[in-house]
């Protein structure tokens, strides 16, 4: 038994003894002499397994503070990713009926001369392709564009045929919002999509300076009454909202403003920072990215200093692999091209295949999403204390870096500020009242 | 008189990985399929992109990560 490098021991200055485990995502507070014990057994001091008390050990055990091998424990978590990697009972299409879009972004990275939708002869070829997948358990669309509900059509075709294949089916939709209006909003339950996300620039004047409508100007109140629409309607059923909201120097001090206006229609809607970055001519660290730590400081000030107190700061393992990686994964374009990232959409080289011929016409992209810029065969993120919450970061930019001397920075916000990030957690627990105060009073004389 | 605690947890993690070793064969190939709690697969999510990684566009919100398998 050893002590895994999977763990994070410390003292804290307000809350007494901690430690947190990666591998499991474990957090617990700990009275002083477990701490001494366990650092100890961390500089080479063999555990003595008489000393600790049966449910301490257990916990030890448990939460996989001790291991018997952590190469054991890395081979583990590979072999969970490589089983979403590979797993070929579900099939997760993100369909772009059309690269058309209402909207003029200012940062907008895909082509706006994209005006095709998909035809009717594509749609076929599209269920053609899917019958060709056996042994399917479970179909997710994710329905994005350019702007989807610019082809409303297409997407009520394809899903009733979609339906139609017996499956567990859920569709999810990345919108800008304008046309969410209350009769496409009435169709969500037959289109069994239950997860919306649209995005907002900020206050109306800034939304709209960022994000205005191709002919009519601003598009921040169409937006919002929609999404108040949107609000009375899911009362009662099982839906999430998100709310984007794209991030960069320019507005960055706009995001509580926005935040608390859109809490104000529905708490329940899932508020979020999106950074905008550069993915053509910039890198992680040029002037216009927020780079790892200003997304990090940027979440801390969210908290302390705008008030916005259901800002997370708790790590969350990378369960899944991201959709570039899964082979059962892939965006339908509006011609039936084919591709592995979002990011990809509209650039005639990141094509991996295409439907309408059964076609790869790709294969070395195709794989080196799937296989390329493993961080299994990476060093060091195989020596990486975050690898089981990064997963590796982004395929996209892990490519970028791999194979065209990208610099671009993919590893965990928090890979910094760990200790504060936990703290901050640990410290809107016990503001929410959670029941945590035990050791952390009986710890108090010691610190 | 109860027995002081040594150990608090705070957030007890996840037991996914211990599951796997725990000998369900049947959840182990393929079939493991994390779902959030409105039922949607976790594998639709590009997973890496925590926390803002990547220029991806979506977003996991924290309570609905490692609920249960599908």
């Amino acid at each position: 038994m050893i002590y895994s490098r999977y763990n994070f021991l410390w003292r804290s200055e307000q809350f007494g003894y901690m430690i947190y485990n990666s591998l499991t995502n474990c957090f617990a507070q700990i009275e002083k002499d477990i701490f001494e014990m366990l650092s100890n057994v961390k500089l080479g001091k063999e555990i003595n397994l008489e000393s600790i008390d049966e449910e301490t050990l257990d916990i030890m055990n448990s939460s996989k503070i001790f291991v018997e091998s952590d190469d054991d424990e890395l081979l583990s978590l590979k072999f969970k990713k490589y089983s979403h990697r590979f797993n070929q009972r579900f099939l997760s299409l993100t369909i772009a009926p059309t690269l058309d879009c209402n909207f003029k972004c200012s940062y907008c990275f895909e082509d706006p001369g994209k005006k095709n939708y998909m035809s009717l002869a594509t749609e076929n070829k599209l269920i053609d392709f899917i019958k060709k997948f056996n042994n399917l358990d479970f179909l997710h669309v994710s329905w994005y564009g350019g702007e989807p509900l610019m082809a409303e059509k297409t997407i009520q075709r394809l899903t009733k045929s979609l339906i139609n294949f017996g499956l567990n089916y859920s569709a999810s939709i990345t919108t800008n919002g304008y046309l969410l209006n209350k009769k496409f909003i009435n169709q969500l339950e037959s289109l069994r999509i239950n997860d919306i996300q649209v995005t907002i620039d900020g206050p109306e004047e800034i939304h709209n300076a960022r994000r205005p409508h191709k002919n009519r100007g601003g598009s921040f109140n169409t937006i919002i009454d929609n999404l108040h629409n949107l609000s009375v309607y899911k009362k009662d059923k099982r839906i999430a909202i998100k709310v984007r909201v794209n991030i960069d120097t320019t507005n960055e001090q706009c995001y509580a403003d926005i935040y608390n206006y859109i809490k104000n229609i529905d708490k329940s809607i899932y508020v979020y920072p999106g950074f905008v970055q550069e993915v053509t001519t910039c890198q992680s660290n040029s002037s216009c990215n927020f780079d790892r730590f200003r997304k990090a400081s940027f979440k801390i000030s969210n908290f302390k200093e705008r008030s916005i107190l259901d800002e997370y700061f708790y790590p969350r393992l990378s369960g899944s692999e991201c959709m570039a990686r899964h082979i059962n994964s892939f965006l339908i374009g509006p011609e039936g091209e084919v591709y592995k990232c979002w990011s990809d959409v509209g650039q005639q080289e990141r094509v991996i295949g295409s439907i309408t011929d059964d076609s790869i016409t790709n294969f070395t992209l195709m794989t080196r999403y799937i296989l390329g810029a493993d961080p299994f065969d990476n060093k060091d993120c195989k020596d990486c204390f975050f690898l089981p919450i990064c997963g590796g970061g982004c395929p996209y930019f892990a490519l970028k870096n791999h194979y065209e001397d990208g610099q671009y920075d993919i590893c965990y916000i928090a890979k910094d500020c760990l200790q504060e990030f936990l703290e901050l957690h640990y410290e809107k627990k016990m503001k929410a009242g959670d029941n945590l105060n035990l050791i952390a009073s009986a710890n108090k004389s010691v610190v | 008189m109860n027995k002081k605690k040594k150990v608090m947890i705070i957030e007890k993690g996840t037991t996914s990985l211990s599951r796997l070793s725990n000998g369900q064969l049947s959840k182990v190939f393929g079939a493991l399929l994390p779902c959030n709690e409105f039922g949607t697969c976790e594998l639709i999510f590009r997973g890496s992109c925590n926390d803002f990684t990547g220029d991806c566009g979506l977003y996991i919100p924290p309570k609905e990560v490692e609920v249960t398998s599908c």
